[in-house]
């Protein structure tokens, strides 16, 4: 009887517990105090990291150095971060700020990405910035250097939004050094200025233009083309109208491509000094221009000081990805991934399960107190407005393509460096 | 396994099998119950996926449509604004495709409280970022629309647009210029270039346009026949193109660039949506499978239940029937069986419950019924037998008693009794027959003496001497019995009384043969009678007697014989001497 009446309590109280029992219990997780929210990265999961590069079209070497910075970084933290696999969410912006836009609003859109790597060209990281600080996130790219992301003249740059980090260097006195250079050493008193209406060339045309006329030169062009003109020769015509002796035209591939070309091929301009900057400092534009670029000048950021830690790297990536690195680039992408992984590293907090949270406004907070970082181009500072490289330009001539971007890189004609003396 | 459960089912009480099989079968009711209620649990929860799902879906329909219609109306203001009337066609086509791009957004927005509430797991809540990714795209859509139709506004707005004012300059330049063919043809070259411009929107024909504007104001500069102030006009007209032209081309660049983010835009959300409705259209066919397969499980419980609980009961049924009615029926029979006196029944019951219990007191009860019916069948038996003995001993001693009644207990000789029945028997059978027969009375003599002398021991002993030698000498169908005391009586049938008379001496010479070598000299007196008539023995007797007396009186040890009943009468005749 007794037995009967327990079997049959036991077994309405197992129907009984069986409908009551319910998820109970959710993981104790961290409180989350920051002004800018969390990014929760469960045990388990991948630490998300947005990367916005230019990956199509003739920047796309540009973009792939990056890539490549990046990669070398992680690697050499063994692809984890506290105990994490990284996921890479990688957006291409076509080197166009629209594309930068675009990008950035389908990375912010997944509230698990932790941060952004890039971008490569400084158009689209003006557009990729208003939306990525707007979403509490941080940025940090290799590759821009127009000073409107960050600061001009020690007062924030127009584009410059909270959150963005730079290791390229501020271009902000480049175009100031070219003209410099073109004024004095090289006697030009004429100067026309191709831009293609980026912030970045656009930037760097502004900044020869002041600086040319200030010291008494004369800007009798300032044109521009748009990217993807294919027909160059009515702005080359425009340049040869208009006199000048020299034709500064900080543009990308291809239309820096298709500007040289129609330059060379025009023979009005036969005796016009072409000068251009970094982002054609590039194998690539060697190989496709060859004889036709000899001759030209370059401005562009000094490389770093050769050194064991970059004797390393450039080891690291033959062993990696077979070939020397094409460009310096890799090497500004390499200490800004390194700089982001490590600040991501040092704010991320995790129990004792792996289940991590990071602070959106503590991992800026983190980037922005990067003090002496030992990076591959030098012991790295940021700065208010996230600055984090000391702005040194070369201007470089190429004279014998064959050397390629070596020979190019080696064959330093001057050189500027804004802390210090202005001309060396 | 199952003789153990066998055996526990059996140590269990009638209540507590009522109770589990009650238990049991309220447990599945209870399970079917439960089974249904799930099932009608997860088909609401599919129903109401599905409602949510469709609704997520009219949403996106929605969305989606928002979003075409206001690009086909940008597409329609573009194509058509600059043939219809400007303000008309703004009014019409611009304005509607910004309404329409703010009520996207707020599409969006009610697309992202139910995509957040749809339930975490499903794959439609997983596509929330891409949603996110749709809003904020739709809003960015709407803020380049906007920008958009301002540029277009501020390039072909008829009053201030750029392009007409441009057009207005050249037509200016066209009356400035009137007379020179040189210029006029620039002039020309540049227009149609500003034009190819305008339709292709190739920046190198506007450089070029521009190239000719410069190569025009170069020949207008160096024209000495022009009057300076026209000079002035028309250098003034041609940098007022050229600056409006620099101008043109960044309004025409900036909304080459808004064409390009639409269209990355579209390339970015497009595949949503259509993903989204997929996504949507299979979660309402996973609803309807998951739905579908509730209802079909449900409904597979509840028959299986229903089932179970049948051959729950039916073996409910059976082990109840097994466990109390066929027992309680077993019981009945053998009850019966007692009652019909068959006490050698035992009831098998193995379990422990009351009817067990039962089973053990109706076995003890019917074993001690037999007991003692056995007893009694033993004891009346027993009873019977001795009552048999005792029978028997009762016969014995009946006939004992008989033989005691009609016998001598001393001498073993007929009593009186037997002897007065003999006597009437011969007297019936002499009457009768006419026969004759004698009686001798013998009396010993100084039979006193002798008691006195040796005592009675000696006397008895005497006395059963005397019965033996009178036995031993007589005819066996004569009968001799002691009358007396110290007295005997011969009946002799069919004797006359000489043959008594031989008879009585014979027997006297034998007890003196006896009793004469012994110390002891016994004697005997013999009266004879002979029956003559009489008609009662005691006149028999009493002449027999009398003949004693004589005898005794003759000087004992001699034989008398009455007279006849006519001699007795006649005194004479009777007592003959020498006779005596």
């Amino acid at each position: 009887m007794r037995i009967a009446m327990l079997a049959v309590a036991s077994i309405l109280g197992l129907v009984v517990a069986a409908l009551i029992a319910g998820p109970f219990g959710e993981k104790s997780k961290f409180e989350c105090n920051d002004a800018l929210g969390c990014v929760d990265v469960a045990a388990g999961a991948s630490v998300r990291l947005g990367v916005i590069q230019s990956l199509s079209g003739k920047v796309a070497v540009l973009g792939s150095e990056q890539m490549r910075g990046l990669e070398l970084a992680l690697a050499q933290r063994g692809d984890r971060l506290f105990g994490h696999a990284v996921k890479l969410i990688v957006e291409d912006t076509g080197c166009r700020p629209e594309g930068g836009a675009n990008a950035a609003l389908r990375i912010v859109s997944d509230p698990s990405v932790v941060a952004i790597f890039g971008t490569t060209c400084s158009g689209d990281a003006a557009a990729a910035s208003q939306v990525m600080s707007a979403a509490g996130l941080c940025m940090i790219s290799g590759n821009n250097s127009a000073p409107f992301l960050t600061a001009m003249g020690g007062k924030p740059g127009p584009k410059w939004r909270p959150g963005y980090f730079r290791t390229a260097p501020n271009e902000e006195h480049s175009g100031p050094a070219a003209a410099r250079y073109a004024y004095t050493a090289l006697g030009s008193r004429k100067a026309a200025i191709i831009h293609d209406g980026d912030i970045y060339t656009r930037g760097l045309a502004e900044g020869f233009r002041q600086e040319f006329s200030r010291i008494g030169g004369s800007a009798v062009l300032f044109a521009a083309v748009d990217k993807g003109d294919a027909d160059m020769r009515p702005v080359l015509e425009a340049v040869a109208a208009s006199g000048a002796d020299l034709l500064f035209f900080p543009l990308f591939q291809p239309e820096g491509n298709g500007v040289l070309l129609a330059a060379r091929a025009n023979p009005a301009l036969a005796g016009v000094t072409l000068m251009s900057d970094g982002s054609l400092i590039d194998q690539s534009f060697i190989d496709a221009l060859g004889d036709a670029a000899k001759g030209m000048y370059f401005v562009g950021p000094t490389p770093p000081e050769p050194g064991e830690a970059v004797t390393k790297f450039q080891q690291r990536y033959r062993e990696r990805y077979g070939e020397a690195p094409p460009t310096s680039y890799s090497l500004n992408a390499y200490d800004a991934a390194g700089i982001l992984l490590d600040a991501v590293t040092a704010v991320a907090k995790c129990d004792r399960d792996g289940n991590c949270v990071i602070g959106r406004q503590a991992l800026r907070d983190a980037l922005a107190a990067t003090k002496d970082y030992p990076g591959v181009t030098g012991r790295l500072s940021c700065d208010a407005f996230g600055d984090c490289a000391n702005p040194r330009f070369n201007v470089l001539r190429l004279d014998d393509p064959v050397k390629g971007v070596g020979g190019l890189l080696d064959n330093v004609v001057y050189t500027y460096e804004p802390q210090k003396d202005h001309d060396r | 396994m199952t003789a153990r459960v066998s055996g526990a089912w059996d140590r269990l009480g009638i209540t507590a099998k009522l109770w589990l099989v009650f238990g049991v079968l309220f447990t599945m009711f209870s399970l079917a119950g439960a089974a249904a209620c799930v099932g009608l649990l997860v088909m609401r929860g599919a129903e109401n996926n599905i409602q949510d799902n469709m609704e997520i879906r009219a949403k996106i329909l929605e969305m989606e449509g928002k979003l075409e219609k206001s690009r086909r109306l940008y597409r329609d203001y573009l194509l058509l604004g600059p043939e219809l009337d400007f303000e008309a066609a703004r009014e019409r086509f611009c304005q509607p495709a910004l309404a329409e791009a703010a009520r996207l957004i707020a599409v969006c927005e009610d697309l992202r409280r139910l995509i957040a509430a749809a339930p975490p797991g499903s794959a439609i809540a997983r596509r929330n970022v891409d949603l996110t990714l749709f809003t904020s795209t739709a809003r960015r859509y709407s803020l380049v629309l906007l920008n958009e139709t301002g540029l277009y506004a501020r390039l072909y707005n008829p009053g201030d647009g750029q392009l007409p004012r441009l057009a207005g300059l050249t037509d200016q330049l066209g009356e400035a210029l009137q007379g020179s063919s040189d210029a006029t043809l620039l002039l020309r070259e540049m227009d149609i270039l500003e034009k190819r411009y305008e339709i292709t929107r190739q920046r190198p024909f506007m450089q070029s346009a521009l190239n000719k504007a410069a190569a025009l104001k170069r020949l207008v500069a160096a024209d000495k026949t022009v009057a300076p102030s026209r000079q002035a006009d028309v250098l003034g007209l041609l940098d007022a193109y050229a600056g409006l032209a620099d101008k043109v081309l960044e309004t025409v660049k900036d909304m080459q660039t808004n064409v390009h983010d639409f269209w990355l835009q579209s390339r970015a959300v497009d595949p949503i949506a259509e993903e989204l409705k997929q996504l949507s259209a299979s979660e309402v066919a996973r609803a309807r499978t998951r739905s579908v397969w509730a209802g079909r499980l449900a409904a597979g419980i509840l028959v299986a239940t229903a089932l179970l609980g049948l051959a729950c009961l039916a073996v409910a049924a059976r082990l109840l029937h097994a466990s109390i009615t066929s027992k309680i029926e077993t019981m009945t029979r053998h009850a019966e069986a007692v009652r019909a006196g068959h006490l050698d029944v035992f009831l098998q019951n193995g379990s422990s419950d009351e009817l067990g219990v039962l089973a053990g007191a109706f076995n003890a009860m019917t074993a001690r019924l037999k007991e003692m019916v056995d007893t009694l069948e033993d004891k009346v038996r027993l009873r019977t037998r001795e009552l048999a003995e005792k029978n028997s001993e009762l016969d014995a001693k009946n006939q004992e008693l008989a033989t005691l009644s009609l016998t001598d207990r001393l001498t073993g000789l007929c009593n009186r009794r037997k002897l007065d029945h003999a006597l009437e028997a011969e007297i019936r059978r002499a009457k009768r027959y006419g026969s004759v027969f004698s009686v001798i009375m013998v009396d010993l003599d100084h039979f006193k003496d002798i008691n006195d002398a040796y005592g009675h021991a000696t006397g008895d002993l005497v006395l059963v001497r005397t019965a033996d030698v009178l036995v031993g000498h007589t005819r066996e169908t004569d009968l001799v019995g002691r009358w007396g005391g110290e007295e005997f009586l011969i009946v002799c049938p069919e004797t006359d009384l000489r043959q008594t008379t031989v008879l009585a001496e014979h027997l006297r010479r034998e007890l003196g043969l006896v009793w004469g070598t012994d110390a002891v000299a016994v004697t005997a007196s013999f009266g004879l009678a002979v029956y003559s008539g009489d008609t009662h023995p005691s006149s028999l007797l009493a002449r027999a007697d009398a003949a004693l007396y004589r005898a005794k009186q003759a000087g004992r040890n001699r034989v008398a014989a009455a007279p006849d009943m006519q001699e007795a009468s006649d005194p004479e005749g009777g007592d003959a001497p020498g006779r005596v």
